[in-house]
């Protein structure tokens, strides 16, 4: 998967020195000066060794009109930052990825526009699109978020990001209504959806 | 730069600038890349009445701010004699010699003891056309210039980027971009006396 993913957690580098001044931002690694200014500055501000790419772009995307754009550009500018050298990503900081899985309760079946899943607990259903039928097939096939999207990025143009983030928020509505379940980094159970 | 002067830079903040001051210990630091005219101002200010601190090269303590006056010869390239004709060295050969102009030619007064410190801060730019522009920086566009204009930032005392800092923090600075010598030296001292 090309770009940064959502999970990734990147760190300041060692070497870099850093003032705030004003809300601006200056950068110092012994060789080069670099100004930071405005929602450059905040990015570089929220950085904390921490927080996910996706819980910088977060804030900022959640304030934007567009915030898939937003979230494609901060995505872009920590991006840019690394090929300068002064953020890291060190991976082992990243989270493993949770794993998806259907309950044995979750039944599916196709018709002529849809695929219809239904939970054979309590009853519930819901149709998905085209495009959510695929996203539904890969992850009972492959059970992880990166290896959905990578899987897309073959056979949807679009960006990464965008697609990525469209991924994410369809899984976790599925673990909510109950069709999917999700095991998390630790060895426990995978979570189930509330009653 | 004389040995004495280089020993006595190590561990300072150093940009590429001139410097003028008052009769009291006030200075005013003119700094940009060659080219920028920052010499040919310095020179402007002396003859207004200022006196020569430095060219080329200021000099600041990283933590007190005191400048250490030098005074050198001042290059004067080409594209400045024509304003300053004057000055034009008898040892000069043709127009597009630099002119290295003694300390003497520019101000015969000895430099007054006392402690020199920043109070202005001027990026001067000469710009055919321009007229006259005058704007305040940031702090953080002064640090930022100020070290784009710098040399041995690394081994500044206490470190190069806080040095920086320092002297945006306490010296109000501004870009002046002019097409007029004269302009852009009452714009320096307007500046100062405000």
């Amino acid at each position: 998967m090309g770009g940064l993913i959502h999970s990734a957690v990147p760190i300041r580098s060692p070497q870099v020195e850093s003032i705030d001044m004003d809300g601006d931002v200056l950068l110092y690694d012994g060789s080069n000066l670099r100004l930071l200014a405005g929602t450059a500055a905040i990015i570089w501000r929220a950085i904390d060794g921490a927080t996910d790419a996706g819980g910088i772009a977060m804030p900022l995307a959640q304030a934007s009109p567009d915030p898939l754009r937003v979230s494609s550009e901060v995505n872009d500018f920590l991006e840019h930052l690394i090929q300068l050298g002064v953020v890291d990503v060190d991976v082992d900081l990243q989270p493993p990825e949770p794993a998806y899985a259907r309950p044995d309760y979750v039944g599916f079946t196709h018709n002529s526009s849809a695929l219809l899943l239904v939970n054979l607990r309590d009853g519930r259903r819901r149709a998905l699109s085209a495009t959510g039928a695929r996203v539904w097939q890969l992850v009972i096939e492959r059970h992880r978020t990166s290896l959905v999207v990578d899987a897309l990025r073959a056979e949807y143009d679009g960006d990464a990001v965008a697609l990525a983030h469209d991924v994410d928020a369809l899984l976790r509505a599925l673990v909510q209504d109950g069709f999917l379940l999700r095991r998390d980094a630790s060895t426990a159970p995978p979570a189930e959806a509330p009653p | 730069m004389t040995l004495e002067a280089i020993a006595a830079a190590e561990g300072q903040l150093l940009f590429h600038a001139g410097a003028v001051g008052n009769h009291d210990g006030r200075s005013a630091i003119l700094c940009g890349p060659s080219g920028s005219g920052k010499s040919t101002l310095t020179v402007r200010l002396v003859e207004n009445g200022m006196r020569y601190l430095t060219d080329e090269t200021v000099c600041l303590d990283p933590q007190s701010l005191v400048l250490r006056p030098y005074r050198k010869p001042v290059s004067l390239k080409p594209g400045s004699q024509g304003v300053l004709q004057h000055l034009r060295p008898v040892s000069a050969h043709t127009s597009q010699d630099t002119w290295l102009v003694a300390p003497s030619a520019i101000d015969r007064t000895p430099i007054p003891s006392c402690r020199w410190l920043p109070e202005l801060l001027v990026f001067p730019t000469y710009s055919r056309g321009a007229g006259l522009q005058v704007q305040r920086m940031t702090s953080a566009e002064t640090a930022f210039y100020l070290g784009e204009n710098s040399s041995r930032l690394a081994q500044v005392r206490g470190g190069g980027l806080a040095g920086l800092a320092r002297v945006a923090r306490r010296v109000p600075a501004f870009r002046i971009v002019h097409d007029d010598l004269d302009a852009a030296a009452e714009a320096v001292q307007e500046l100062w006396a405000a």
